[in-house]
């Protein structure tokens, strides 16, 4: 798992040097916005489910903060993403 | 499983217990609240580790720099969401006995899942590489190792994750626990050298308008509040939480969500702490002098001896991010394990145990 992070990442500190790695940080960053989602809402899902989590289940408040925060932190990433997108394309 | 909870609705039932050789290994006594805390105690540094990765520092030197103590509200608020998340990830664990990609698996559908397990290890990549860097710059300002060398250095961490896990798990959170510290030890160094104005320290932590009104303000706060949750964390969280062998019935499992959700509040504070001594020191230091461009690790790193006018404390800094890129390069390979496996109810480790620990 760690050799596939690492062979970009010397390749390029070889070649592009710092200033690419900064590049490449951006681009990692944008990767996690994008995947972030497909792991709290199913997170969030599976533990507001009576099936699953039987008397553990998430209470009414503690499901409506969870959905707010997910997609709070979905909305931040899309909006993040727009700007950084556009900011290349300027 | 003597629990009805563990296998109701799921498409397929469990098959292997999460990170296998770590499962169960930490033995949790009956005894006085505090020794059962502290049998807890250790999968939430293991998580508050991804909350002060190098990756965090760029966004709050950032802020510090530009725009003063004001974002320290939103460090704040970024840290309850991380909070109720991770409290999320381990009920999750200790009720279910999966961690979250397991879970996934069992969920949805095969085609669904493949995907899920695509995109999340192009994450952890992505992940694991933001790490590896911080650790290389790191390595370059401390030694003058070039980037290349820091990188394949950095990598080498992985050997040590296999090796702790095969000797114990609490040896592996010992060792997360002693880089949490040193970087803390770090920081408590660079606030009390750069002198920050209290009064105005604790202002900012109180959620203030000019935020929303700011555009610029605005767009470093979301980067905040949108990159401090990492999914990695969610996944590692929901299956380090199942090392400890509390006992497996509906007071077992309560109790056990009771101390799992002290220990990652307890280590997510460290975590708040160490980010918003990250901002407070930009504040104190490059806000006040006018050095509000500063966004770059480099940049802050050439900047903090001359400012501050301490010897070392560039040193401190680099030191502490040192430990932050390897901290978080270690508990990276753990979920970068636990998603392998948990996804494609795989083992990964028996080959490459086999090569790194000989049979005792």
């Amino acid at each position: 798992m760690a050799a596939i992070a690492i062979v970009p990442a010397a390749l390029t500190a070889i070649f592009f040097g710092a200033h690419g790695t900064a590049q490449l940080l951006i681009l990692s960053q944008v990767i996690l916005s994008l995947q972030l989602s497909f792991a709290v809402f199913p997170l969030v899902r599976f533990t507001s489910d009576r099936m699953k989590m039987g008397e553990f289940v998430n209470p009414l408040w503690l499901k409506s903060l969870a959905y707010a925060v997910a997609v709070a932190i979905a909305s931040f990433n899309a909006w993040l993403l727009v700007r950084i997108f556009t900011g290349w394309a300027s | 499983m003597a629990n009805s909870v563990l296998d109701t609705g799921w498409r397929h039932p469990r098959l292997t217990p999460s990170l296998a050789e770590a499962y169960r290994t930490i033995p949790v006594k009956p005894g006085a609240w505090w020794k059962k805390a502290l049998a807890f105690a250790g999968p939430g540094y293991l998580v508050a580790v991804g909350y002060m990765d190098p990756g965090n520092w760029a966004t709050d030197l950032a802020g510090g720099a530009r725009f003063g103590y004001t974002l320290l509200s939103i460090i704040l608020l970024s840290n309850l969401m991380a909070i109720l998340l991770q409290g999320l990830s381990a009920k999750l664990g200790i009720v279910t006995g999966r961690d979250l990609a397991q879970a996934c698996r069992d969920h949805y559908s095969r085609p669904v899942s493949f995907f899920l397990w695509i995109i999340c290890e192009i994450a952890i990549a992505a992940c694991d590489l933001a790490e590896v860097i911080g650790s290389a710059i790191a390595l370059q300002l401390l030694f003058g190792i070039p980037l290349p060398w820091g990188i394949a250095i950095t990598s080498l961490d992985v050997l040590i994750v296999l090796y702790l896990q095969h000797r114990g798990f609490r040896l592996l959170e010992a060792l997360v626990l002693v880089l949490i510290a040193t970087i803390a030890g770090c920081f408590l160094f660079e606030i009390l050298i750069s002198k920050p104005d209290t009064g105005a320290v604790l202002s900012g932590f109180v959620p203030s308008a000019s935020i929303l009104r700011d555009p610029d303000k605005l767009y470093i706060a979301i980067g905040i509040l949108g990159a401090t949750v990492m999914p990695h964390n969610l996944y590692l969280h929901s299956s380090v939480v199942q090392t400890r062998s509390y006992e497996e019935t509906r007071a077992g499992r309560r109790e056990a969500l009771k101390y799992a959700f002290l220990d990652s509040t307890v280590a997510l504070s460290f975590a708040l702490f160490i980010n918003a001594a990250i901002l407070i020191v930009a504040a104190a230091t490059f806000h006040s002098a006018g050095h509000t461009g500063v966004a770059e690790i480099q940049d802050a790193y050439r900047l903090l001896t001359p400012l501050l006018g301490v010897t070392g404390a560039s040193a401190v800094f680099a030191f502490a991010l040192l430990a932050s890129g390897q901290n978080s390069t270690l508990t990276g390979t753990l979920a970068g394990q636990i998603v392998m496996e948990g996804f494609l109810n795989i083992r990964i480790r028996p080959w490459l145990r086999s090569r790194l620990c000989p049979p005792r």
